[in-house]
């Protein structure tokens, strides 16, 4: 039951980033709020799944109150669902409409490989059965996810902005939210990923204090997420303080997100003690 | 089908008809067409149009009479619609019946989903007249003098509407140079009312521009020119806003750090807005955006800042080639919306006319 239903929401998030093109092409409204439908029986179907995968993973006593975001099924999946979540609620409260054709194709993706990963269904190993791993992982996924819209808002603005500058706006464009209003948004959405980020890891090293006797280790992952920090902290410093407003501010956040793609994947195959995605370390 | 129309619109009646007609109080007007024995009547009046859609009587069936010759078998139908536009003459107290035009059934049906879908309208898609059926319609309805005809005939002119807005692109797009100029600005800034605007120059086109933007209730708007006299008289003609101040030649650098969008229209001869100006005024503005529009021959802004981060310039011949795609693109739609408006007053006519039988077939909205 679980699977299918893990797959069904795989064929939602499908046709709901499909629809985001359409409405990317065709600038009718109704493509907008298909999409939204569409993700929004994703998202239910995906978080029945995730439901379900609770249950099963609770039947191991020690597993009890955990949950089952390690391994690369349950962090990719954990992943594309607050990813999923994220987005529904950016799109119902601003309905930015574009911001889909950014944003799904990466919860597809996240859902697409956790669809090929196997699910581990076993005890925890007794490291990771801490009430610190609970929130560690869950704390870095939603700022991934949070991060991921911020680059979808980065991106329309990036449009939007060559658009003006063209001196012939395609329609769409008059249907975006503003330039100013996307800067503030896309500013908005990084200050709360970073805030996210700096508690995950936080909780991580609070976690490693007890496992790993330090709260600190020379490990590629590590690196990369005080890399992607520091990135999404230039971003907001310069914005605040230089006045790097709309496209050069977005660039410089979007080299943030680039370092964060690396550290999620290519950390995962570098990094000692993270090697949980991929290589089930 | 017992519906008849009569109007006058911007194509057949001069200003002055349309005037005294849209002076009218609508109240008694429906008042007036039912004590003459029209027990449905909605009036619709616009700057563009007044029309009086009349549903009940017998004899207003046949074809029109008003604009062709009369048949001496369609007395009873002349006479019908020859009562209707005397009524409206003895309310208006002018004559009116060479002006006025009549539409019948089916004909009737077709204009009034014309019009609610702005294919009848001198800016073909523009909405407002979308809500000005609607009102029509609903004042129409408060009096008693709408029946099972006219509310669905008139329901079904707003879905008809609402549906041609949607599903094609007749209303994409500003048609003026001065509303495409408003929208580029909105795409930057959003709404206007946090907006500075600078006008640079006194003349004519300045005056128009100064008009347009505080019309969109703009924070504030400062003149410069190089003859102060003339900025002070151009802010005196527009005495009656209050937001708007007059800076001299030599304040237009500080002018142009404060301000968002700028319009630029002297006559110098030369360009008075250089790069190294908007550079300057680019390092005090904290990042923010500046939209420079130049509507001036010469130039009075040089090409150059439009390649600075966050300065968009359009020149005049910009926004006119935005205004041609915009009414190109919306030329190609009208022939979609003109076919799906006579399907949709086809399906009316066939329920009305089965109403009529007795045998009232289903009309949904949600085809």
């Amino acid at each position: 039951m679980e699977p299918a239903l893990f797959l069904a929401s795989l064929i939602f998030y499908a046709l709901a980033a499909a629809a985001a093109y359409l409405y990317l092409f065709s600038r009718s409204q109704r493509w907008s709020v298909l999409t939204l439908h569409l993700l929004g029986a994703g998202l239910a179907l995906h978080l029945a799944s995730f439901l379900l995968r609770l249950r099963v993973f609770w039947v191991f006593p020690e597993n009890r109150y955990l949950l089952p975001v390690h391994g690369a099924f349950g962090a990719l999946s954990a992943l594309a669902l607050a990813l999923a979540v994220t987005f529904f609620l950016v799109e119902r409260t601003r309905r930015l409409g574009i911001l889909g054709a950014f944003v799904l194709p990466w919860i597809v993706l996240f859902s697409g490989a956790a669809a090929l990963a196997k699910p581990a269904l076993a005890p925890l190993p007794p490291e990771l059965r801490s009430p610190w791993m609970n929130l560690h992982p869950v704390l870095l996924t939603a700022a991934y996810a949070v991060f991921t819209n911020a680059f979808g808002v980065g991106l329309a603005l990036l449009v939007e902005d060559r658009q003006l500058k063209s001196r012939a706006p395609a329609q769409f464009c008059y249907g975006l939210p503003s330039l100013d209003e996307l800067d503030r948004l896309h500013r908005r959405i990084t200050a709360a990923g970073l805030a996210l980020l700096l508690a995950g890891i936080f909780m991580g090293a609070m976690w490693a204090r007890r496992a790993w006797t330090a709260p600190w280790g020379w490990d590629a992952k590590l690196l990369g997420a005080y890399a992607t920090a520091a990135w999404y902290a230039a971003y907001l410093y310069m914005h605040a303080a230089r006045g790097w407003r709309g496209r050069r501010g977005v660039c410089l956040a979007m080299c943030g997100f680039a370092t964060l793609v690396l550290t999620f994947l290519g950390g995962d195959f570098m990094s000692r003690l993270h090697g949980y995605v991929f290589r089930g370390g | 089908m017992q519906l008849l129309q009569i109007g006058f619109s911007h194509k057949t009646a001069p200003a002055p008809v349309r005037e005294t007609l849209a002076r009218l109080a609508p109240e008694r007007l429906l008042a007036a067409y039912l004590e003459a024995g029209w027990p449905q009547t909605v009036a619709l009046s616009t700057c563009n149009r007044f029309e009086v859609y009349l549903w009940g009587r017998a004899a207003a069936m046949g074809p029109p009479a008003l604009s062709g010759g009369r048949s001496p078998l369609l007395e009873g139908a002349a006479a019908s619609q020859s009562s209707a536009v005397r009524l409206l003459e003895r309310l208006a107290g002018c004559g009116l019946e060479a002006c006025a035009q009549a539409r019948r059934a089916e004909a009737a049906v077709l204009h009034l989903f014309e019009v609610a879908a702005g294919l009848d309208s001198l800016v073909v898609g523009e909405t407002e007249i979308l809500g000005q059926v609607k009102t029509a319609y609903e004042r129409a309805r408060a009096c008693g003098l709408t029946g099972k005809h006219l509310n669905v005939l008139f329901q079904r002119a707003l879905y008809v509407g609402k549906r041609v807005r949607r599903c094609t692109a007749i209303a994409a797009g500003q048609t003026s140079v001065a509303a495409v100029a408003v929208q580029l600005a909105e795409a930057i800034f959003g709404e206007l009312t946090e907006s500075l605007v600078l006008v640079v120059g006194a003349g004519q086109v300045a005056e128009q521009a100064c008009r347009h933007f505080l019309c969109r209730k703009v924070k504030g708007l400062t003149i410069v020119n190089r003859t102060s006299e003339r900025a002070e008289a151009l802010a005196a003609s527009l005495a009656g806003w209050p937001s708007v101040r007059v800076r001299p030649w030599a304040g237009l650098a500080p002018a142009l750090a404060a301000a968002d969008v700028v319009l630029a229209a002297t006559g110098a001869g030369r360009p008075v807005i250089t790069g190294e100006l908007v550079s300057a005024a680019r390092s005090a503005r904290s990042g923010r955006s500046l939209f420079l529009i130049d509507v001036a021959m010469p130039r009075d802004v040089e090409e150059a800042v439009h390649g600075l981060d966050g300065v968009y310039l359009y020149r005049l011949e910009d926004l006119e080639r935005i205004v041609a795609e915009n009414i190109r693109s919306r030329q190609g739609e009208i022939e979609k919306a003109r076919l799906f408006v006579r399907q949709k007053a086809a399906e009316f006519c066939a329920w009305a006319d089965s109403v009529s039988r007795g045998r009232e077939r289903s009309l949904s909205h949600c085809d």
